[in-house]
């Protein structure tokens, strides 16, 4: 018994004329797409002065954010331009992040509004971002950048626009989450898309699915937003490092950090902690096997330890005990280890501080071993590395010392 | 509708509607029809949605819009209560959420006041490239979800495994940590941790533990 519930008698329609006034809110007949005009404060901080020096044109300055509130957040400050044209653009405060692929920025930054837009076909392309934190969607632009000393390069970059209203299939991702006030961009340094993995990519005014799936193909690659590094010339476009941070003592932080970002990591003499294709290796901490990765976009070490006591109300989510002299092994697939030395302190005490960056701040995560930020506080180099070459770039290595 | 086989029947011009309409019909034809495929309203073709033994059939046709709302609303007034899964619901919606995310049953546990049945995506031939997602979701001795632990390099759809809860999320203020993702309140702590291609979470309401219950014991080790 098959009901074509299209073929029914004109009785049917106007029963459902009647109801459908109660369902102006149906997707399909819904429309308008009036956002609320929002207030959100933005970032309002620049480049500090006293930053440290690079000495080779492979390097740039990274220092703390000078974004209210943040804290363990490692920025540089990028110059856009429109490509092209001398329309150019100095950009504070976009996160050094190595657990994300791709340069995206804020649509509160002036210059994003004259980038122009990638297209395929004739039509414009958008992305969905899917950070932990929630989804950033908006339009996939060019622009040339300058990555310290290098030459300029023109690459794909996402605007993050939280007043566009997002596809249905973003937003299951979980709350919108947009950089301001906390950024003004990030960029992002994991290894390099290989399949636009990450990222889901819609086209036209309507948001189609591109392709159906939202994934690019083969010759759609060009517009992918990509990790700028890996777009440099050859032999700096095989990793970053991160080094120059001081080793900050763990009872009270320090106010600001500087540090230097490398592209490239031919001369590192680190040990090479091999990943799997989903970037992480394995720690060995209070008696348990973890998955593992370094992240300078997390700003505290996120670890599955459930003896430590929980802070409650405004800092849930971070550790208010403390466990001074800590050790964990990491190992990657390739079997090679390094020793971390850390120290948690209460989130309470560190913040009481008035300090931006500590070397202790730590929250509880069952089976996991999150080497946030506060890794990179220990005074050590650390760095990440993949293939440059046969765009293998499924897997790749996290570079550390073997021990710190 | 457990256990109801859906299928597509469709000859759509394009090759964006047609997969479209295949993920949406794959999945709950209402719940995600609208989801998936949003723009089809207003696009360019008309939704015909019958159900018969046991199948689903949507077909496109020709220009007109609103007949895409009357489909879905006569969907609603049919099938009158296809209940939201994930956090809260009941044992049988936990194969619903398999099927929704595309995962199948791999083990099942109990403990003290509780069990747990285990969902992983199976292995795919992508080459060069493994995609893994497991999610255990822990059940009260009357069958109802009370907390749910996943790990993989594919995020789950929170709106899936946090059900009705999930709009919830939305009264977040942005935060600084990209890669962290925690909420609490009297009915749902959700708690996420990973990078761009991996991710560890759990969620669960604290008002329905089992007694002697601690939330340290929602884990997903290790494989």
């Amino acid at each position: 018994m098959t009901e074509n519930i299209l073929s029914r008698s004109p009785a049917y329609y106007i029963l459902l004329f009647i109801l459908l006034s109660g369902f102006l809110g149906l997707p399909g007949c819904g429309g308008g797409g009036s956002s609320s005009p929002t207030t959100t404060p933005t970032c309002t901080g620049g480049t500090p002065s006293n930053l440290t020096t690079p000495s080779q044109t492979n390097q740039m300055a990274v220092y703390q954010s000078t974004c209210q509130g943040s804290v363990n957040s490692p920025v540089v400050t990028l110059t856009v331009c429109v490509p092209q044209t001398t329309t150019c653009q100095s950009i504070p405060n976009i996160l050094v992040d190595i657990g994300s692929t791709g340069l995206r920025l804020s649509h509160t930054i002036s210059i994003t509004g004259q980038l122009p837009q990638e297209q395929i076909s004739g039509q414009n392309i958008f992305e969905c971002y899917a950070f932990v934190s929630g989804y950033n969607f908006g339009p996939v632009v060019t622009a040339q950048i300058t990555l310290g000393g290098e030459s300029p390069i023109i690459v794909p970059v996402q605007i993050s626009n939280s007043s566009l209203p997002a596809p249905q299939s973003c937003q299951s991702n979980g709350p919108s989450s947009p950089f301001q006030p906390y950024f003004n961009g990030i960029l992002g340094l994991l290894f390099p898309q290989y399949d636009s993995d990450s990222g889901t990519y819609y086209t036209g005014s309507n948001y189609f699915l591109i392709n159906g799936t939202g994934t690019l193909d083969s010759t759609q690659l060009s517009s992918e937003v990509q990790n700028p590094v890996f777009l440099l010339p050859s032999v700096d476009n095989t990793g970053i490092l991160l080094s120059g941070f001081p080793s900050v003592p763990p009872d009270t932080g320090t106010p600001n950090v500087s540090g230097l970002l490398t592209f490239g990591t031919s001369s590192a003499p680190l040990i090479q902690l091999k990943t799997n294709a989903s970037a992480t290796i394995t720690a060995t901490y209070g008696g348990s096997s973890l998955t593992a990765f370094f992240d300078t976009g997390s700003n505290g070490l996120f670890i599955d330890n459930s003896t430590l006591t929980s802070c409650t109300g405004d800092l849930s989510g971070f550790f208010c005990g403390n466990a001074p002299g800590q050790s964990a092994t990491l190992t990657g697939t390739n079997n090679t280890t390094a020793t971390f030395s850390f120290s948690i302190i209460s989130a309470q005490t560190l913040f009481a501080t008035g300090n931006n960056d500590f070397s202790s701040l730590g929250g509880p995560q069952p089976s996991v071993f999150d080497a946030g930020f506060p890794a990179f506080l220990s005074g050590a180099e650390i760095g990440v590395m993949w293939d440059s070459n046969t765009n293998n770039t499924g897997m790749g290595y996290f570079l550390a010392p073997s021990s710190f | 509708m457990e256990g109801s086989t859906m299928r597509r029947i469709l000859k759509s011009p394009t090759a964006l509607q047609e997969a479209c309409l295949h993920e949406a019909s794959f999945r709950d034809p209402i719940e995600n029809f609208s989801r998936t495929c949003p723009f089809l309203g207003w696009h360019t073709k008309e939704l015909t949605v019958s159900f018969s033994r046991k199948v689903w059939n949507l077909r496109l046709t020709k220009n007109y819009p609103i007949r895409l709302s009357f489909a879905i609303l006569l969907l609603h007034l049919l099938i009158p209560s296809m209940a939201m899964a994930g956090l809260g619901e009941g044992r049988p919606q936990i194969m619903e959420d398999a099927r929704k995310l595309g995962l199948v049953q791999v083990r099942t546990g109990s403990g003290s006041g509780y069990s747990t049945v285990t969902l992983a995506l199976p292995e795919t031939n992508r080459p060069g490239i493994k995609k893994t997602l497991t999610i255990k979701e822990y059940l009260d001795l009357t069958g109802r979800i009370f907390a749910i632990a996943w790990k993989g390099s594919v995020p789950p759809d929170l709106s899936v495994i946090l059900g009705s809860l999930f709009p919830r999320l939305s009264t977040l203020p942005p935060t600084q940590s990209r890669h962290r993702l925690f909420y609490q309140d009297d009915h749902l702590v959700l708690s996420v941790v990973g990078s761009g291609r991996f991710r560890v979470g759990r969620a669960w309401n604290p008002q329905a533990l089992p007694t002697g219950f601690s939330p340290s014991q929602i884990r997903i080790m290790t494989p």
